[in-house]
């Protein structure tokens, strides 16, 4: 599977139990709080395996992390 | 900038005046009007439990006494604290997974009013402390329900949990612990979620816990003398939170409980809202002082005299996963003039975990400026390394108005490792 925006946005109604209708790729997930820091760990080690990258502590802030975009974009600069 | 504001900033000023930095600050009206708004939006349907943990502060426990109904406690060691601080023991209920046998005995010689029991196991060991000192112990049991609603942060409900009897047991354990002779089931409580923003939700869980509360006393035919519901109201921790709106909250629950009042099941029962940071968060403000600027690659940092020692939770080490800014603002004079930059502020201590902010913007910073962290009041400095790297503790200070001024008085209880002294920044 290749992360993109749909796999990221299933994995956050499915597993996380967000409702998505409002989520697009800029909407703040962590910041708004409609992740926490227990979903948030779910999301990253998903990330880490979908996205095929190893992660280092430095690697989790909110630039990298808080939306679909961000996420996106970090991973493929880390590809 | 407002009065409040400016009338704010100039008390604070004061503080460091008279006690210097780093120091806490409570401002005792503040969690009095919060009480009374609660109150206010619920009636008399509530009475209200201060949760100690979240700020167990001696001289703030003994001013809450004309202010709540009841203490939470989750210790002996609070429930001490509760009375030493002036609270009749009967007004105290004791939480918490790991009560020792000690604890326990504790709890059944100082006549505390309710023992939250957790789990069967410690019923049956409190039983037969209560029976060897004959007496009987009032007891409520805490269900873990199986549902939260959407919108809650940090929660337990619906997951493997050491707190409370999972809702799908309560019944078998409800009937063993109307078994014990010595025990005295009262009620119940549920605390399965907590710093929620959203009203609905929040409404919705108190939706949650009354239908488990019918259905668990249906069951076994229990009239409850007491419910205790963990509020789960949050505070605006963040810039881009949005504080909860308590009217709401009201709105949607006035209601339901009303006509679950109607029940002859629980006419009698006495309900109680439990909450902690909701009263006293936003009322705390930490101070700590700039020691010396510094330039590193392109980023200006602030390094201050205190840190995440007396402050764990606004360096993002409590409960959250990745750090966000608090609430910031300098105490001292700002200079207009001085266009808006942007800063690291970190702490004292030698390791890079000690940033208290990221990208704070301020009118020009400088060594000798004080900032003032805000919605302090709660989780602060007693749930925070405070002997990590051996400097002296804050100072806790608060400020409440009595006879039209604003007194301030040192309620510092934090006493310094040997050695650890003094090292309080010049003006």
């Amino acid at each position: 599977m290749t992360l993109n925006k749909q796999v990221l946005l299933e994995f956050l109604e499915h597993h996380l139990g967000v409702d998505t209708t409002t989520v697009d790729e800029d909407t703040a997930l962590f910041s708004s709080g409609i992740i926490d820091s227990v979903s948030m760990v779910d999301l990253i080690v998903f990330v880490e395996a979908e996205g095929k990258v190893k992660l280092s502590p430095d690697d989790i802030t909110l630039d990298h992390w808080d939306s679909i975009g961000n996420i996106l974009n970090f991973v493929a600069g880390r590809q | 900038v407002s009065t409040d504001n400016r009338l704010f900033k100039e008390s604070l000023r004061a503080v460091v005046r008279d006690f210097g930095t780093p120091c806490y600050v409570y401002f005792m009206d503040q969690v009095r009007d919060r009480v009374a708004r609660v109150r206010a939006a619920f009636g008399s349907r509530f009475r209200i439990s201060y949760a100690v943990k979240c700020n167990p502060n001696g001289t703030l426990l003994r001013r809450l006494q004309s202010v709540v109904d009841i203490l939470d406690v989750s210790s002996a060691g609070e429930a001490r604290r509760a009375v030493l601080a002036g609270w009749d023991p009967i007004n105290v209920s004791f939480t918490g997974p790991a009560k020792t046998a000690v604890e326990l005995q504790t709890s059944v010689d100082m006549g505390i009013g309710e023992v939250i029991l957790e789990s069967i196991d410690e019923a049956a060991l409190l039983n037969r402390l209560a029976e060897q000192s004959g007496k009987r112990q009032r007891v409520l049991v805490r269900i873990g329900p199986q549902r939260v609603p959407r919108g809650f942060g940090l929660h337990m409900s619906g997951k493997p949990s050491q707190f409370g009897i999972d809702e799908e047991e309560v019944d078998h354990a409800v009937q063993a612990i109307e078994s014990f002779a010595h025990l005295d089931l009262c009620g119940f409580h549920i605390y399965s979620g907590t710093q929620c923003l959203n009203a609905e939700a929040v409404a919705e869980n108190y939706g949650i816990f009354i239908d488990v509360f019918k259905r668990v006393c249906r069951t076994r035919n229990v009239s409850p003398h007491r419910l205790i519901f963990g509020s789960g109201i949050g505070i605006p921790y963040f810039d881009t939170d949005t504080p909860v709106d308590l009217t709401a909250i009201a709105e949607r629950t006035n209601p339901v409980i009303d006509a679950f009042k109607q029940d002859p099941l629980f006419s009698g029962a006495e309900l109680v809202l439990e909450m902690g940071r909701y009263l006293v968060g936003e009322a705390g403000v930490y101070l700590t002082r700039v020691v010396r600027m510094k330039r590193s690659r392109g980023v200006v940092i602030g390094i201050c005299d205190g840190g995440m020692h007396h402050h764990l939770a606004a360096a993002g080490h409590l409960g959250t996963l990745i750090q966000r800014n608090y609430g910031m603002l300098k105490i001292t004079e700002d200079d207009p003039a001085t266009p808006e930059e942007v800063y690291t502020l970190v702490g004292s201590l030698c390791t890079t975990l000690d940033t208290l902010g990221r990208q704070v913007k301020f009118n020009g910073l400088e060594a000798g400026d004080v900032i003032g962290i805000l919605c302090s009041g709660a989780y602060g400095v007693s749930a925070s390394p405070i002997h990590f790297i051996s400097h002296p503790p804050p100072k806790e200070i608060i400020l409440e108005t009595g006879c039209g001024d604003l007194l301030m008085e040192d309620c510092s209880e934090l006493t310094a490792w040997s050695g650890s002294g003094s090292r309080e920044s010049e003006t």
